[in-house]
């Protein structure tokens, strides 16, 4: 507040502050509005179609010129933020609706002020459209979309779209933390963005990596009292969608900027806080600080809650619990306190956390109101101190010697278990004096990511099995089958035991089905299978052939070919996992096992799978593992990660032969 | 509000998603929102709906408005939570006045929100959707209670009314408000056998329709009704006069009457195609030669606002457009070939199961194409699908109840389809000693064609080899095909080479090898739910497949072996192993499910043949050493 105020002295001092014109328009001001008047209508037929398609005939487009001006102008009592978009782009696919149709939406407090469309065909003709030509659909928070289907668009069409939007400035977020996509599905010949702000503004760019900036430059005018932050690249491939691939923002180039401090004339100016401690104090004084002084709800409840509790662990998980059971994520208002919150059984995430840390507080379990960083995100640029880096709440504390981290507003969430985005990032501390340092978000342990699969298949002298399937889940796959259970009737878990039968050749009739553990979400999820079988088996006079429909399967849900000079993405893996399966098959004695699988051991950068088979009397039993690894790796290495994953793991048999003695 | 670029832009589906068709952007089943189906009641509901007819400003025109509430009281905690209600609005009807309570409160404006349709085929929706949300923290035992009013476009579009299949139904009620001198029958459709209702007219201008404690019907797989237990339709007459349509005639005299109001070709468009149909001495020829051009050159986009969302517009806008829906391209190729002495009607059908009655009504319809008689027989033709070729028809066309619009007699024909073609054909040449070496040809037709024309048209490289290779293998248990290869295309098959993996296929012993009779992924154990019912089972598409398999088993003497199952009506499988000279093994593979819908004795058979099916997968064919 005192920085904004002595800004505010500042820039009042300043003449210049009072307000800048408006320089970028979509067309000349003098021209008038509506469908303008196409220059040069040879676009499309002078583009060499065919030079074009050798080189980029696999996609569905080219995008030629992709811009986007942004600007502020105006000063005190009309500031205005508006948003030039002007897009080209050749269609070489003429069926994909995305490129041959238009579709722009106008938030709420949003004005779409002028727009033009020009459509070039490959014979030399173009057409000339405006915005009376565009569909308006409006819904009841008064957005609109703007629709126009582009007529006659054949392969060779070049489409020129160009809108201006006068952008909302409430909250004033909205007008200054901004994350610009630089690449896009299909390529692009040349992109640029340009920012144009009064002079006495200042930017800050968020790095992309360690030590690694955009390239920009800044054009100044000082005629007009503006600076432009001007961005161009050209030749910019397209950004892929492949299996194990890192996430968009740590891939693909983008270029995000927030407005650090800003004034708008005499009745408007902003700064945002300069490090990490004057952050952490707004979030602390919200979301800290926050404790009833007339009630004893909070100390009351817990006292409640761990009366029975002796260990900090078990106090730490009695209190997470307690609050994912009973509040919910919901609204919040300024003056709640923590008491209010445990008493309507509602607040927003943010308040969900900070009542947590202080009910373990109560507890005497310190704690810290973590704000962590999303790998979503992209990375972490420590000296950009803005909330779009640091907004997801957790609490952290170290109970035992283990640092944990716990969500109190996610139900169900165990406290040993952390989504996968987080892990590994930083998050930053907050306690009542403020913040507290970074610290790093642990990695998940093996122990989080297992599914055990035991099966005890019994087969009888005429082939009809009959088979005991348990499966284990823990972490991700226990909480997504929990959350799942709860929301479904019987009818629907009957019909989800039967999708989660291991078994996909067979006639298969289910005979029993129990969940254990459903609602102590401490434990692993048990979910056990009775069923029988009665065609998998050929039994001949000599030979019995056990088809094993799935039973030793390739432990992978990927079933797609993944060529390694086709991959594009470099290869991550951000989350350990092991997939354990031990097969007991019970059969008459009088059937032998005839050559049976061989063990397998592999192992590379990405994992390891493993299996024993061992056959005796009236018995095979097989053990096979599936481990894989966090891993971050290049593109070229795809063929070892299908080794591990692929549809042709060496773990899967689709044949047991035995000879009848 | 960038340009977003395609959702997923690179990933493969198992077949491309074409477009639905929309003819009508209201499908019925928009009008009733999920029901929660659980064992136990969750929700008891009641409905009532008041409808007015008026008579209009001019003589003998009249009005329809309606009045709809409904209230349900929450019997289950789990049910509470849904506490957001959709209320549809139509091309056809404006809603007003919509309201809603809950004990001694009513919703404010700010919780009653409304949205514009979206769907992936409809460019422009042409419907709302409204959205009455109460409070989340409801508790059971309440109840909510919400309303709306209809005015309806015209009386034509007297709604279709259904009898949801929600857990517990305590009562629906219609009532009819007329003048004196106009008489309301009703019309039932009872997907699963009649429920009671009474009907009363004690005075002359109200008739009331009342079910009561209608029940949960579970759900059942392979049946397309599941979520309504009486479709209602409502004819009204002033004497033999019908005030809406509802006869075959009466329906296309009154749809056609649009078609009036609509240009027909312009002076620019004259003269298209005049050239390629003169050279065509046959009228099939010429039609021909006008199909594929309206296939081929308008983009499918469907802008379904007002009524275009049933009526087609100019053909001369569409050619200049270079895009329409299915009814602005049936209409084109109806004009079009009209206009070159071809008599072509536009027909309607609906590609998903819906009521029928002895008439029909607006909403039964959801797609357009057209319809050409030749020698007493009538054919049909879709220019909406672009990679299906002329002649053909897309599975969702084949087995729907079109309705002709032939303005001399309209009639309606069940479309058969035009071939019995298997749409895969698929051949492999493989040894036995090396099972993982086979080579493929494989042939593709009818539909199967048509998503490989349309995958081959917006996919390349890997995604396209995921594509073919899931489209494929996606039938069979035990063969995996891989790296195809493009090889030849005509108008009715396209032909590809891969490789064939057969060692999972291929069961080596040490004194025989065995190969598997019933190898495809064709017959769901779902079906078998379905035995003690009377009702029909559909599937979304017939099924014809062949496979013929040329074996180098030197060394090996076959025992020949064939099974059949089904005689083909409706559905038939066969299988056999035959030798031939110096080793050779041929086995031969075919399944052919003619039929979507399967009722009566067709429906036993199919359903003895699933059975003997799945029982058969364990049967093998024998090769022993020598």
């Amino acid at each position: 507040m005192n920085r904004s105020f002595v800004l505010l002295l500042a820039c009042a001092a300043l003449a210049s502050c009072s307000g800048t014109g408006r320089m970028n328009y979509l067309r000349p001001q003098d021209q008038e509005a509506g469908a303008p008047a196409i220059r040069d209508s040879s676009l499309a037929r002078r583009l060499n179609l065919a030079e074009y398609e050798k080189k980029y005939g696999e996609y569905q487009g080219v995008f030629l010129n992709s811009e986007q001006i942004y600007e502020h102008s105006g000063g005190s009592g009309d500031w205005s933020f508006n948003r030039i978009r002007k897009l080209r782009y050749l269609v070489l696919k003429p069926d994909a609706d995305w490129l041959t149709t238009f579709h722009v939406e106008e938030e709420a407090g949003n004005k779409l002020e002028d727009i033009y469309i020009h459509v070039y065909n490959p014979d030399g003709t173009a057409r000339a459209f405006g915005i009376d030509d565009l569909k308006v659909e409006t819904s009841s928070d008064r957005s609109k979309v703007y629709k126009f289907a582009y007529p006659d668009v054949k392969k060779g069409t070049i489409i020129e779209e160009a809108y201006d939007m006068r952008q909302f400035t409430y909250p004033i977020s909205r007008a200054t933390n901004h994350d610009i996509a630089l690449q896009f599905s299909v390529p692009c010949e040349r992109v640029s963005v340009e920012y144009a702000y009064p002079e006495w503004w200042r930017l800050q760019l968020k790095e992309v990596g360690p030590g690694k900036s955009v390239p920009y430059r800044l054009i100044r005018d000082p005629e007009n009292h503006k600076t432009t932050l001007f961005y161009e690249e050209k030749n910019v491939p397209p950004l892929e969608e492949e299996v194990y691939s890192p996430y968009r923002k740590e891939l693909g180039r983008y270029l995000e900027f927030m407005v650090t401090e800003l004034s708008m004339g005499s009745g408007l100016s902003y700064a945002t806080p300069t490090d990490w401690t004057e952050f952490s104090s707004e979030f602390k004084s919200y979301f800290v600080d926050k404790e009833s002084f007339w009630s004893g709800k909070v100390g009351s409840t817990v006292d409640d809650v761990v009366r029975e509790k002796k260990s900090d662990l078990e106090k730490l998980d009695t209190i997470v619990g307690y609050v994912q059971r009973n509040v919910k994520v919901g609204s919040t208002m300024v003056s709640d306190n923590f008491a209010d919150v445990l008493k309507r059984g509602e607040g927003n995430w943010y308040m969900i956390t900070g009542l947590t840390r202080a009910m373990l507080e109560k507890a005497g379990i310190a704690s810290d109101f973590l704000l962590i960083h999303s790998a979503l995100d992209g990375a972490l640029d420590s000296n950009y101190i803005s909330p779009e880096q640091f907004y997801l709440p957790a609490v952290g504390t170290t109970v035992d010697g283990r640092f944990y981290v716990v969500f109190p507003w996610i139900r169900n969430l165990p406290i040993t278990h952390i989504p996968d985005y987080f892990q590994g990032q930083t998050a930053l501390k907050i306690n009542k004096e403020g913040f507290n340092g970074f610290v790093q978000v642990p990695y998940g342990t093996l122990a989080d990511n297992t599914i055990q699969e035991n099966y005890d298949l019994a087969i009888d002298e005429d082939g009809n099995i009959t088979v005991r399937e348990e499966k284990l889940l823990l972490g991700d796959n226990a909480f997504s089958v929990r959350e799942s259970l709860n929301e479904m009737t019987p009818g629907e878990i009957d019909k989800l035991m039967k999708e989660l039968l291991t078994y996909s050749d067979g006639d298969i009739k289910v005979t029993s089905h129990e969940i254990l553990n459903r609602d102590d979400y401490r434990k692993p999820l048990v979910i056990r299978l009775n069923y029988t079988i009665d065609n998998l088996v050929t039994v001949t006079p000599e030979e019995v052939i056990f088809q094993t429909g799935g039973l030793f399967s390739p432990s992978s849900i990927r079933k797609m070919k993944a060529e390694t000079d086709e991959r594009k993405n470099p290869i991550r893996i951000y989350a350990e996992e092991r997939i354990v399966k031990n097969i007991t098959i019970r059969h008459p004695a009088s059937w032998k096992l005839s050559g049976g699988p061989a063990d397998v051991a592999e192992e590379n950068i990405f994992g390891s799978i493993r299996a024993t088979y061992r056959a005796s009397a009236g018995e095979f039993r097989a053990e096979q593992e599936r481990l894989l690894k966090r891993a971050s790796e290049p593109k070229g290495k795809i063929n070892e990660l299908m080794a591990m994953t692929g549809r042709k793991s060496r773990l899967y048999i689709p044949t047991l032969v035995f000879e009848i003695r | 509000m960038m340009k977003p670029g395609p959702a997923t832009p690179h990933s493969p589906t198992p077949r491309p998603s074409f477009p639905r068709l929309p003819f009508l952007t209201v499908m019925f089943l928009l009008i009733l929102p999920l029901a929660l189906r659980a064992d136990e009641p969750d929700m008891l509901r009641e409905e009532e709906t008041t409808l007015v007819v008026e008579e209009g400003e001019e003589p003998g025109e009249y009005t329809l408005n309606a009045e709809f509430r409904i209230s349900h009281k929450y019997v289950s905690k789990r049910s509470t939570e849904w506490h957001v209600f959709a209320v549809y609005e139509s091309y056809y009807e404006t809603v007003s006045e919509l309201h809603g309570e809950w004990g001694d409160n009513v919703l404010t404006r700010r919780s009653m929100l409304f949205e514009h349709g979206s769907d992936e085929d409809l460019f422009i929706s042409g419907y709302k959707i409204h959205r009455l949300v109460f409070p989340d923290d409801l508790d059971t035992g309440e109840v909510v209670t919400y309303g709306y009013r209809k005015a309806y476009r015209h009386i034509a579009f007297m709604p279709v009314l259904y009898v949801p299949n929600y857990d517990s139904l305590t009562g629906y009620k219609v009532v009819v408000v007329h003048p004196n001198d106009v008489k309301v029958d009703f019309e039932f459709f009872f997907p699963r056998g009649a429920l009671p209702y009474e009907i009363s007219r004690d005075d002359d201008d109200r008739t009331v329709l009342t079910f009561s404690g209608v029940p949960h019907t579970p759900e059942l797989p392979y049946f397309p009704f599941n979520r309504f237990n009486a479709a209602i339709q409502m004819k009204l007459k002033q004497k033999d006069r019908s005030l809406n349509p509802t006869t075959l005639t009466e329906f296309t005299n009154w749809y056609l009457a649009y078609l009036d109001t609509i240009s027909t070709l312009d002076g620019k468009h004259e003269k298209l195609l005049a050239e390629e149909i003169g050279k065509s001495p046959t009228k099939l020829g010429k039609l021909r030669a006008i199909h594929d051009y309206v296939k081929k050159t308008i983009r499918y986009i469907a802008d379904e606002g007002d009524i275009n969302a049933i009526v087609p517009r100019p053909p001369s806008l569409v050619l200049d457009r270079g895009y329409g829906d299915c009814k602005d391209r049936a209409h084109l190729v109806t004009t079009l070939a009209r206009k070159h002495g071809v008599d072509v009607n536009m027909a309607l059908v609906s590609t998903e199961p819906r009521p029928l009655f002895k008439g029909t009504y607006v909403t039964e319809f959801n797609h357009m194409i057209y319809a050409y008689e030749d020698g007493g027989k009538t054919m049909f033709f879709d220019p909406t699908h672009k990679y299906t070729e002329f002649g053909n028809l897309p599975q969702s066309d084949i087995g729907a109840y079109a309705l002709i619009l032939d303005p001399r007699n309209p009639y309606r024909r069940t479309i058969a389809p035009p071939n019995r073609t298997p749409s895969l054909d698929l051949s492999i040449g493989a040894s036995l000693a090396d099972p993982a070496g086979g080579k493929a040809t494989v042939v593709l037709r009818n539909d199967y064609l048509a998503y490989v024309r349309h995958a081959r048209a917006e996919l390349t490289g890997l995604d396209l080899e995921n594509y073919l290779s899931n489209l494929i293998t996606s039938h069979f248990q035990k063969l995996s095909l891989d790296y195809f290869t493009f090889e030849s295309e005509n108008d009715t098959t396209i032909t590809f080479s891969a490789t064939a993996d057969m060692h999972e296929f291929i069961i080596p012993t040490a004194a025989k090898a065995y190969l598997p009779q019933m190898p495809f992924k064709i017959v769901d154990a779902e079906v078998l739910k379905r035995e003690e019912d009377t009702l029909g089972i559909y599937h979304d598409e017939r099924q014809i497949v062949a496979v013929r398999i040329d074996l180098d088993a030197a060394g090996y003497t076959l025992k020949p072996d064939a099974v059949t199952i089904g005689d083909g009506a409706p559905v038939r499988y066969s299988a056999s192993a035959a030798g031939g000279t110096a080793g050779k093994v041929q086995l031969r593979y075919e399944m052919e499910r003619g039929e979507k819908t399967m009722g009566g004795e067709a429906k036993d058979k199919y359903i003895v043949f699933c059975k003997e099916f799945l029982k058969s997968k364990k049967n093998m064919f024998v090769l022993t050493k020598e």
